[in-house]
């Protein structure tokens, strides 16, 4: 077998042109990647040479009209691009005048009276008075003749705000009234939500295809120009220097797409970004030794639980449905999974709802009296407790290790003796099932959308949810009449009194395991400064700056 | 050859309309549907019936199919349920951006492998050899996920040589043409964005191209070890030719035929292969694309995928195959 043999020592014409375009590519290669012709990432990030926040989030937002957005991060940008009547108060879920300066509410929680702030206007030039609230209206209520309702897009807007509200007419330039076929005291948190911001009346006319890659707010930050985002890669919004909240300390909001948690943990560390958003727990245990980050963090507004079946065997039984509570240890569940960063849950509101109970009566780790009151229901070591656990695969807000956490319950619940088998699903396919009824037990979760009581307790819990948000099919008419009284009870003080005695009767029933609260937490670079976090898990951007 | 063709072109279209078919049922056999993956968690039962009757899902399957063929026929997907945008409009986007990143690990993977799998045939059995087709081995079995996490910590996080993921430098902007960003920035005339775009590309086309130039260098060293042992190439060497020539102008030429089967099928995988290294670097592309509208039931923006992806494969298979009459003169199509 003969072989090239360039030791021969006859160095062709071609062979000599090879070398020395490989040497002058190699080179050329050096000093590409080296220093000189290519400037370092964050260089290039900061061509424009103008000052911009660097928000890296996992997914792309999927449309910038507040009325048919459906992501988290289609909600994010939502809130800096419009306004909303009402604001959220920084780091709270209480509310503060927005695009409305004040307003009256009837004696009788019917007449809702918005006084409107004056001069502003919206980023296309129009001006934003009492007839552009009643045009937004009218495009989202199905009633209207100028309707530009969707079911498909607009899939809340009826559940949060045009079911509870009979007519919007303006009274004045800057005064609009709300008239209400029944009170509903929940409706000014959801008037808060980034759903209901208002939309320019010029952009509305052009319809819900023009908007979605055409936003007119009057929020802090606007879309310049529909090329400025470039799908699943990022947006640039520059800053509106005539905000009405007062102009933005930074000159643009870019939002990138970054799909991996550990690719964002990498961008914020170098400084590629300046807040990463929706990083796993463990990536943010990891940024806290690390002088150049911050990790901004609070108590979420979520919950987590194992949603019991009441309607199928073996949970109709109460005994059964308390003894799994007692099984689980929480704390430690806490520390093992979360490093610490889920709290606890004694029920279903979350610390920072304002209807919070500290002194709920719930269900302490006590694994003795777990199997005592097996055995009361007929389960022990002969007749051991078995069913089948649905679990979800993926991260979700409110629980970022996916079925790690049932792996974890089904130990503990073995430890009293009862036999929990994991089935896992994709998560389309398991929302499906779950809201079937086809299932025994369920790990489940809720994310609060407008930090009222309500949206926890009524959409959760009461009779009229099951199979919407009521998975667990739970009904007891004593917590009904409860829930629908604090709906329409105006003063928040007795809302709350009412809202303490029907979440004491549903944790006796524990028609759920009630696990934790995971924490809301944030990385961001250590030279911004302001950020703060919104229960609802959305950032309010004007106040932020960057050292 | 005309005839050929048209007649391949021809046969395409039973081909494509198969496999558009064998997806919508596998779709229609996914548990959930856009309903329950748009308003699931908050929706009431009638918010979920409701959409389902605007969406047409409650149509029977029939009809459902009707309406799909007529879709396809005349390549009008509607819009995303997901996005609301024009599905073809999307596709146009994703494609033009995966092509690249597809195109340049081809590149990269002929680059290397030919040459390697060449100087393996021509070294066998010496260290060369087996250690060419050690690192052959080793590309194919490393998960392309795994070895672009490891190179983006030590080559982008560690050393900085490469940006961590992303498409192009944040904030830069460039107008596109076809969404293939570092032609687009040279069609374009932009310096910045050629710059950036293309120090994006190198990394993720360098991972993307692991597997193909493993599979191409394997691939090339069995097709040459045959070829080299052929009669007329002794015959070459008995007239003096110089090794070098013989391999390259005689040997090579006869081996490609296997090779050019291997590169357009590699091509195609490459394709649909490259969610995993978008997903990983951040890339917008197909495959991102498509993954989240499985997750999201997103039928028409599947369908439009699946569509857009089948003929690619068809294309190249053909180009494949009258590269052959080019390559070989033996062979011609009646």
């Amino acid at each position: 077998m003969s072989r090239i043999d360039p030791l021969r020592g006859r160095v062709g014409r071609r062979e000599l042109m090879k070398m020395t375009g490989a040497a002058v590519g190699v080179a050329a290669l050096g000093d590409f990647t080296g220093r000189g012709m290519l400037p370092t990432p964050s260089a290039l990030a900061r061509q424009d040479g103008s000052n911009a926040i660097i928000f890296g989030v996992g997914t792309d937002v999927d449309e910038l009209d507040p009325r048919t957005t459906d992501t988290q991060e289609g909600y994010i940008v939502a809130s800096n691009v419009y306004d909303c009547l009402v604001l959220y108060d920084l780091g709270a879920t209480t509310i503060r005048p927005g695009l409305a300066e004040s307003w009256e509410i009837s004696e009788d929680g019917l007449v809702y009276t918005f006084n409107l702030r004056q001069g502003v206007s919206f980023h296309d030039g129009e001006e934003f008075n009492a007839d552009a609230v009643v045009t937004w209206y009218n495009s989202i209520d199905e009633e209207s003749p100028d309707t530009q309702y969707d079911a498909v897009r607009m899939v809340y807007m009826a559940d949060f705000i045009t079911n509870w509200i009979d007519t919007v007419e303006a009274v004045d330039e800057y005064t609009v009234r709300m008239t209400l076929p029944s009170p509903y005291a929940p409706l000014l948190a959801n008037l808060a939500i980034p759903i209901a911001g208002i939309v320019s009346p010029a952009a509305v006319a052009q319809g819900l295809d023009y908007v979605m890659v055409n936003p007119s707010g009057t929020g802090a930050f606007k879309l310049a120009s529909p090329d400025d985002w470039t799908r699943d890669s990022q947006m640039v919004l520059e800053a509106n220097p005539d905000y009405w909240g007062g102009a933005p300390k930074v000159e643009q909001l870019i939002v990138k797409v970054i799909p991996e948690s550990s690719t964002r943990l990498q961008q914020v560390e170098t400084g590629e970004i300046d807040v990463a958003w929706a990083l796993t727990p463990e990536d943010v245990e990891r940024t806290r030794e690390n002088p150049d980050l911050v990790v901004v963090e609070d108590a979420g507004l979520n919950t987590n639980w194992v949603n019991l079946n009441v309607t199928l065997e073996p949970f109709t039984s109460t005994e059964v449905r308390q003894a799994l509570n007692y099984a689980v240890n929480k704390e430690e569940i806490s520390e093992g999974l979360y490093n610490g960063n889920m709290v606890p849950a004694g029920g279903v509101l979350p610390p920072v709802d304002w209807a919070f109970n500290p002194d709920l009566k719930s269900y302490p780790y006590d694994p003795d009296k777990a199997r005592e009151l097996l055995a009361t229901a007929g389960y022990d070591e002969s007749n051991p407790l078995s069913f089948t656990f649905m679990a979800y695969t993926i991260p979700r807000g409110y629980n970022p290790v996916g079925d790690r956490l049932a792996t974890a319950i089904q130990e503990y619940w073995s430890e009293v003796g009862v036999e929990a088998n994991i089935q896992t699903a994709e998560w389309t396919q398991y929302r499906a099932d779950r809201g079937a009824g086809k299932f025994q037990a369920a790990l489940g979760g809720w994310q609060g959308d407008n930090g009222d009581p309500d949206n926890f307790l009524f959409a959760l819990l009461a009779g009229e949810s099951k199979g919407a948000g009521n998975v667990s099919f739970y009904e007891n008419p004593e917590v009904d009449d409860l829930l629908a009284q604090a709906q329409v009870e105006s003063d928040q003080e007795k809302r709350k009194e009412i809202y303490y005695q029907a979440e004491q009767l549903i944790v006796d029933d524990a028609p759920c395991v009630f696990l934790g609260y995971q924490k809301h937490q944030v990385v961001t670079r250590a030279n911004i400064t302001d950020f703060q976090l919104q229960p609802t898990y959305i950032y309010y951007f004007a106040g932020v700056s960057k050292a | 050859m005309t005839r050929y063709v048209t007649r391949r072109l021809l046969l395409a279209v039973p081909v494509l309309l198969g496999i558009m078919t064998a997806v919508f049922i596998m779709v229609q056999l996914i548990p959930g549907d856009p309903a329950t993956a748009m308003a699931g968690d908050k929706g009431s039962v009638e918010q979920l019936t409701r959409i389902r009757e605007e969406l047409g899902l409650n149509r029977s399957l029939p009809v459902q199919y009707a309406y799909f063929l007529k879709a396809a026929f005349t390549l009008n997907f509607g819009d995303s349920i997901r996005t609301n945008q024009p599905v073809a409009g999307e596709l146009r986007q994703f494609f033009g951006a995966t092509i690249e990143l597809s195109a340049a690990a081809l590149v990269i993977a002929l680059l290397i492998g030919i040459p390697a799998g060449i100087i393996a045939a021509t070294h066998r059995s010496t260290p060369l050899d087996y250690g060419t087709m050690l690192v052959a081995l080793i590309g194919i079995s490393t998960p392309v996920f795994w070895a672009g996490i490891v190179l983006i910590y030590i080559l982008s996080f560690r050393l900085g040589i490469f940006p961590i993921g992303g498409i192009i430098g944040t904030g830069i902007r460039l107008d596109r043409i076809t969404d293939a960003y570092v032609l687009d920035s040279v069609l374009t005339g932009n310096g910045a964005a050629f710059r950036s775009s293309l120090h994006h590309l190198l990394l993720p086309a360098f991972v993307l191209s692991t597997i193909p130039m493993a599979i191409i260098a394997r691939m090339t060293r069995s097709s040459m070890l045959e070829v080299l042992g052929q009669d007329y190439l002794r015959t070459a060497r008995a007239k003096g030719l110089e090794d070098r020539l013989v391999v390259i102008r005689h040997a090579l030429k006869n081996a490609l035929i296997p090779i050019v089967t291997a590169i357009g099928l590699q091509f195609g995988s490459l394709i649909s292969g490259a969610f995993l290294t978008e997903t990983v670097f951040g890339r917008p592309g197909l495959g991102r694309y498509v993954v989240a509208a499985i997750g999201a039931r997103d039928y028409p923006a599947i369908q439009g995928t699946v569509l857009v992806v089948a003929v690619a494969f068809v294309m190249i298979n053909l180009l494949v195959d009258v590269a052959y009459a080019a390559i070989d003169p033996r062979i011609h199509y009646a």
